[in-house]
């Protein structure tokens, strides 16, 4: 009975006009930088994250939020007609879905992927709805110890799932962190890492350093990129959209599959969305009849994948909204563009925010359900998007993104970081080091540290209260296990295949 | 003798009263800035805001918050301390002004003897509350739970040299019993942490209290405040068991310290007049603050008293940012 007033009371608050036209726009941005290949839902939120800050917060939340599972939709898009992945989670649409549109069948392989990931955004909705009470419930009795623990658990399962090397994770999850430690130690008054510097002394700043890492990286890297030229269009061959009956029997289970995959992968710290859909396609080959079909326009090598990364896309906002602990790098910017709203992330905004917890849940359904609409009918537009040439968007965004950071503060100094963000978060891409676990490590870092050194104080100073709490002592065995199974060989091969299939 | 001096007293009289509204009234010139120099959505931000509004109706200027975090507010409050002393630049000082003037001895100014104060706007004192379950029934049962526990009470604090801490520290002075103050980054993690248990007890605003209190979560022992303070009906003060505490923490606004004191007058006037305004009263009290008009004077005064009262806390519980 909870369950359905909460819904009410979010449905209320989706549906108020403003709400809508929030999803709208997220939904529409979504879609368009999911489209555009090099701009990412992480670079866009991050480079929106002081825009936000003048909307209400449901509204903020309501829109971030739209851009991310939009992006999952445009991303698929550009994949299937021009091959061309506009996100990391549609790489894999890319095989089949491009091959079905080069046998002329694109208009089915874009319904089967927009159909695929609304089945699967309503039943994540759905489970986000129903999981996150008990999972406050408990986090209500997690003390710090076990806030500590679960983090740990968090940033292992970080290094577990991250593309590339687990070394090169692990450092970065540790250069995350130890930029966390910047700025005044809350526990002692104490300055450290400040250099003497007054301007650090507060620490250092979530947005520019996200908008740095994420943002201007991105467009550095493109630019050295260069425009992609001669891509074959195919946006004019899209015929009938419907998929065949054949066609909806075949991905049906392949949804189904793609769906429970990603609703697990997305909750899990680190894995991201682009995870659950290599994840989703590895399976589809592994249990089909016939694996040769796959690469050459099998409708279940577009289905399972494109269910398995919006569903994943919905599922990370579990951590987030019940723990205030972030699982992919752009729940670390919800949290960021949280905190700028003054709402501390937590157990508490359940409880607190009702209508902002329960409106951003059900604005999930109401975008996902826009996203068919704008998706569907309107493809060929989305398609001649690809036409814009990058020396025109990039200056603009780059300006807007020094007015956005300049307005969040007024500081100078915070533009000069962005700027050092982008050129560290350049090196970075350069150096096959992936910013996320940075990222992920900045947000949980100072977080971390404050629980150890509460759950000592509260000690006594005696360590042994993280494995006398039952709650915390699990936690650290995962982690445990977790370490010895990412460094048995046959794992490690495994995983990557996984990530490199 | 004697009535030539009070003549040129009474003719010097006359010429500043001629000098000061001469010197007032060709401000202000161009737009007001008031600097609140913690994040935005806070209380000091809010609370500045609205007085930025009303003045920008009074003024017919526009008076503009800027919010400035750098260098945990320091650098802010630097900004206005060496920026014109014209009375276009203002900023609002917190109850926390005085304690991290003491704790951070490398500050580069000095309140009282870098700013000019303009008047306090309002004014909040802190709540002790437990959990529901507790067995702490008053007051004076948490002192003896403070005596028979060892190690004393655990009580959250915000930070080093924060209000929350000060307070529960000399709640130890005073009730000569120990204290463990357990840093937390804001309110809501600590409320967890004191309903399942992990804290004896936790110190916060009425604004965060007293809802609490409303759902049962939360029940509130005592209020700093000198007196029982109206939003929080029924709770007894700290003073009734400890007679020596009382503490407000409050928002004033101060500027250069060079700024003409016609100006200061003039500010002072029109924020007085704003803080009487009903909508402005309310909006406070639904901030948990009452309003609190000074002189310039009185802002000093009491800014005066906190520092010796905490220089007292900090040097004999040794409370020092390292």
């Amino acid at each position: 009975m909870d369950l359905i007033s909460n819904l009410s009371l979010g449905i209320s608050v989706a549906f108020s006009l403003d709400n809508l036209l929030y999803c709208l726009i997220g939904a529409l941005l979504g879609t368009l930088i999911g489209v555009l290949p090099g701009v990412g839902p992480v670079a866009t939120i991050a480079m929106l994250l002081p825009i936000t800050f003048t909307l209400p917060p449901t509204g903020a939340l309501i829109m971030l939020a739209g851009i991310y599972y939009g992006a999952q939709y445009g991303g698929s898009t550009t994949a299937i007609l021009v091959n061309i992945p506009g996100e990391g989670s549609s790489i894999v649409t890319c095989l089949d879905g491009h091959a079905m549109a080069r046998q002329g069948r694109a208009g089915p392989a874009l319904a089967i992927a927009a159909l695929g990931s609304f089945f699967a955004g309503c039943v994540a909705t759905i489970i986000v709805a129903v999981v996150s009470a008990p999972l406050v419930a408990l986090a209500k009795a997690f003390g710090p110890a076990e806030y500590f623990s679960l983090m740990i658990l968090g940033l292992v399962l970080t290094v577990v799932l991250a593309r590339g090397s687990p070394v090169k994770a692990i450092a970065m999850i540790l250069f995350g962190v130890l930029l966390s430690l910047v700025g005044t130690d809350i526990h002692t008054g104490a300055e450290r890492l400040t250099f003497g510097q007054r301007w650090l002394s507060g620490g250092l700043d979530f947005v520019p350093l996200a908008m740095g890492v994420f943002g201007l990286a991105e467009i550095i890297s493109n630019l050295e990129k260069g425009q992609a030229k001669g891509q074959e269009r195919l946006a004019d061959k899209v015929t009938g959209l419907m998929p065949t009956w054949a066609d909806i029997k075949a991905s049906f289970p392949a949804v189904l599959r793609g769906t429970g995959l990603g609703s697990v992968l997305g909750v899990l710290p680190g894995a991201s969305s682009m995870i659950a859909s290599f994840a989703s396609y590895t399976l589809e080959k592994k249990i089909a009849k016939d694996p040769s079909r796959f690469g050459k326009g099998a409708i279940e090598g577009v289905a399972g994948p494109e269910s398995a990364n919006n569903a994943g896309a919905q599922t990370s906002f579990i951590p987030m909204l019940t723990l205030g602990i972030p699982s992919n790098s752009v729940m670390a910017l919800m949290i960021g563009a949280m905190m700028v709203q003054g709402i501390m992330p937590g157990p508490m905004v359940m409880e607190k925010q009702p209508a902002l917890f329960w409106g951003v849940v059900v604005s999930m359904w109401v975008g996902n359900a826009m996203l068919v609409i704008i998706n569907l009918p309107l493809i060929g537009i989305w398609v001649r998007l690809l036409d814009v040439p990058y020396r025109y968007l990039f200056p603009s965004i780059l300006l807007l993104c020094a007015i956005g950071v300049y307005s969040l503060n007024n500081e100078p100094t915070q533009v000069m970081m962005t700027a050092g963000a982008g050129v560290l978060g350049y090196l970075l891409l350069k150096l096959g080091c992936e910013p996320a676990p940075l990222l992920l490590g900045f947000v949980l870092g100072d977080m971390m540290e404050e629980n150890l050194r509460r759950a000592m104080q509260m000690s006594r100073g005696d360590p042994s209260i993280f494995v006398t709490s039952p709650v915390s002592a699990i936690l650290l065995a995962a982690a445990v296990v977790m370490i010895v199974v990412m460094v048995l060989p046959s794992v490690m091969r495994g995983r990557e295949k996984l990530v490199e299939d | 003798m004697l009535h030539s001096k009070s003549a040129l007293a009474a003719l010097l009289l006359g010429l500043s009263a001629l000098a000061l509204p001469a010197q007032a009234q060709d401000w202000p010139k161009r737009q007001i800035t008031i600097t609140v120099v913690t994040a935005a959505g806070g209380s000091p931000d809010t609370v500045g805001r609205l007085i930025a509004s009303k003045l920008t109706e009074r003024l017919g200027k526009p008076v503009v918050v800027e919010n400035n975090t750098a260098g945990a507010g320091v650098t802010g409050t630097l900004n206005v301390v060496r920026g014109p002393a014209d009375g276009h630049n203002l900023v609002v000082l917190t109850g926390g002004a005085p304690s991290q003037e003491l704790l951070r001895p490398d500050q580069p100014y000095k309140l009282l003897k870098d700013l000019s104060m303009v008047t306090t706007l309002c004014a909040y004192p802190l709540v002790v509350a437990v959990a529901p379950s507790s067995p702490v029934q008053n007051f004076a049962d948490l002192l003896a739970l403070a005596k028979k526990q060892p190690g004393g009470v655990k009580f959250n604090m915000n930070a080093v040299g924060s209000l929350h801490h000060l307070l529960g520290e000399w709640i130890g002075i005073e009730g000569k019993v120990d204290v463990q103050s357990i840093a937390y980054r804001g309110a809501p993690p600590a409320f967890m942490d004191v309903t399942n248990g992990r804290l004896d007890a936790m110190i916060d605003t009425t604004t965060f209290i007293m809802p609490q209190v409303e759902q049962k979560q939360l029940r509130p022992l005592a209020i700093s405040s000198p007196g029982p303070y109206a939003l929080a009906p029924g709770v007894p003060t700290i003073k009734e068991t400890l007679p020596a505490i009382e503490m407000m923490s409050w928002l004033g606004l101060a500027m250069a310290k060079d700024t003409p004191p016609a100006i200061v007058e003039k500010i002072n006037t029109e924020v007085r007049a704003i803080l009487e305004l009903d909508d402005v009263k309310q909006k406070l009290a639904q901030m948990g603050n009452l309003p609190l008009p000074s002189s310039p004077q009185e802002m000093s005064v009491r800014i005066e008293r906190e520092l010796a009262q905490w220089k007292r806390v900090i040097d004999i519980k040794g409370i020092k940012a390292e």
